[in-house]
């Protein structure tokens, strides 16, 4: 279990470092990126996998709230605003499984149509993971977005 | 004594530059009144889908209005830490305009990160993305060499003036025939897993995240634009997707 | 079977021509106008010792007594 833990954490760490690539950050917030989204994903996988046993969208909730007090308390260390390491660190916990799913759902509708049986399995696939997928995002993004607000006077002098 | 036209000018260009380089509203709001309180000047901000609408008065002088085009492009959050810092240097050292003019041209010439460097963290990104999804080693490889070849194709036709949708298609269309090919060749356990993570490195995340950021605070309009854009580049990264699903004869489940 | 295959591989195929174009395009832009490391050179300059006219001078010095 705690290998299982650990593995979660260091592959979300290098998904987060690389996805903050994407966004040319300063050199500096890799390492806080790497850390805070260890730290988010594999809280969602210890909510999600142990004896909590929460379902998703509130495992990602939580998860997201303690990216985001994470970000905005490390963003003065790093003297760069807290999005930097927010968001990219939030990237590995968007549901894309999810959002697959329900766009694979969506296509098969079209598809099949015609016949009722095939079209309601699929529709059903469709409303579970796009419902799933959103919520997800919402949460996360209420989750990790609060503490920016709240901390507003850390958050916005981070640069100072 | 620095005209109003500096001025207003100069904080209208340093809102187009903030916005394109992917700030949310608030930071936005948040430095321009910063240097605008220093400088002694009332502004209001429009954010608009295509230009930034800057309205500045003086304590007694006539109100003024400033537009600058806004280029939205690549994400740079470094060029967003500089000017953060910038708007800091203007409220306490009190920088005069015409120095921060200076400081500005300097931050919005500055080239971004190395392009074989993106293509080699994205690609490791996506691959470790693939296992958190419960991809195999073989996905995992798999997925590394569709993704490099998609941000390589995507490295080429942006610059080149390809239309941003029409690259999106093509580079879903190819990543995910390319880590079709687990399948092709029964490679690997997790083949699904592997097609479906080949192309969530297009996923625009930070513009989604950044909308939701405008919506919290209440910028309505400026949460539109990015959502819109976002699900449009989605809708496209889907419809290259589902294309190379298709041809490549790879059911949805 | 076939049309995925014949899909797969000329994807791949283009991919790879791509990258293969873009770097055989570099590598000559690179080595343009650069003197290559290991070259003949000409008699001239390998028995060149100092005293003896210039390839830069040739023609114009008139003090020159080897005519």
């Amino acid at each position: 279990m705690i290998f299982d833990i650990l593995s979660d954490a260091f592959f979300a760490a290098v998904a987060a470092m690389g996805f903050s690539a994407l966004s040319s950050p300063v050199r500096s917030s890799y390492l806080y990126c790497a850390l805070i989204a260890a730290a988010g994903h594999s809280l969602r996988f210890v909510l999600m996998n142990t004896s909590a046993d929460m379902s998703v969208v509130p495992a990602s909730v939580l998860a997201a709230l303690v990216v985001g007090v994470l970000a905005v308390l490390l963003s003065p260390h790093a003297r760069t605003p807290a999005e930097t390491f927010l968001f990219p660190s939030l990237l590995p916990m968007i549901p894309g499984i999810y959002a697959y799913r329900a766009f694979g759902g969506l296509v098969m509708c079209l598809l099949h149509g015609s016949e009722s049986g095939v079209f309601m399995h699929y529709f059903y696939l469709l409303a579970t993971n796009g419902l799933t997928c959103i919520c997800v995002i919402l949460g996360m993004v209420v989750g990790s977005t609060a503490p920016i607000f709240i901390l507003r006077r850390i958050s916005f002098s981070a640069t100072r | 004594m620095d005209s109003i036209d500096d001025t207003g000018g100069l904080l209208c260009d340093y809102a187009a530059e903030l916005i394109s380089s992917g700030a949310t509203c608030i930071r936005l709001e948040k430095n321009v009144r910063r240097m605008a309180l220093r400088w002694g000047v009332d502004v209001e901000i429009d954010v608009m889908p295509r230009h930034v609408h800057l309205a500045v008065k003086e304590s007694d002088g006539p109100c003024r209005t400033f537009m600058t085009r806004e280029i939205r492009g690549a994400i740079s959050y470094s060029k967003v830490t500089r000017l953060s810092r910038l708007s800091w240097q203007v409220a306490d050292d009190g920088l005069t305009p015409a120095d921060a003019r200076a400081r500005f041209e300097a931050i919005s010439r500055q080239p971004g990160a190395n392009r074989w460097w993106i293509l080699f963290a994205a690609s490791i990104a996506n691959a470790a993305f693939c296992r958190l999804f419960g991809g195999d080693a073989t996905a995992m490889a798999a997925v590394f060499v569709a993704t490099a070849a998609g941000i390589y194709l995507r490295q080429l036709l942006l610059p080149a003036g390809c239309d941003v949708r029409l690259a999106f298609v093509a580079c879903a269309f190819v990543s995910s025939v390319l880590a079709s090919g687990c399948k092709l060749f029964s490679l690997g356990m997790t083949p699904d897993t592997a097609i479906a993570t080949s192309v969530l490195y297009l996923v625009p995340g930070i513009p989604f995240l950044n909308a939701f950021s405008d919506l919290t605070d209440g910028h309505y309009v400026s949460f539109f634009t990015r959502l819109t854009d976002a699900l449009v580049l989605t809708c496209c990264l889907s419809a290259g997707l589902c294309i190379g699903m298709r041809l490549m004869g790879v059911g949805m489940f | 079977m076939t049309t995925t295959m014949i899909v797969w591989l000329s994807v791949a195929a283009f991919m790879a021509g791509l990258v293969a174009s873009r770097l055989v395009k570099t590598i000559v832009r690179a080595r343009h106008g650069r003197r290559p490391i290991i070259e003949l050179g000409s008699e001239r300059e390998e028995i060149w010792v100092p005293g003896d006219e210039l390839i830069s001078e040739q023609g114009r010095n008139l003090y020159s007594d080897d005519i």
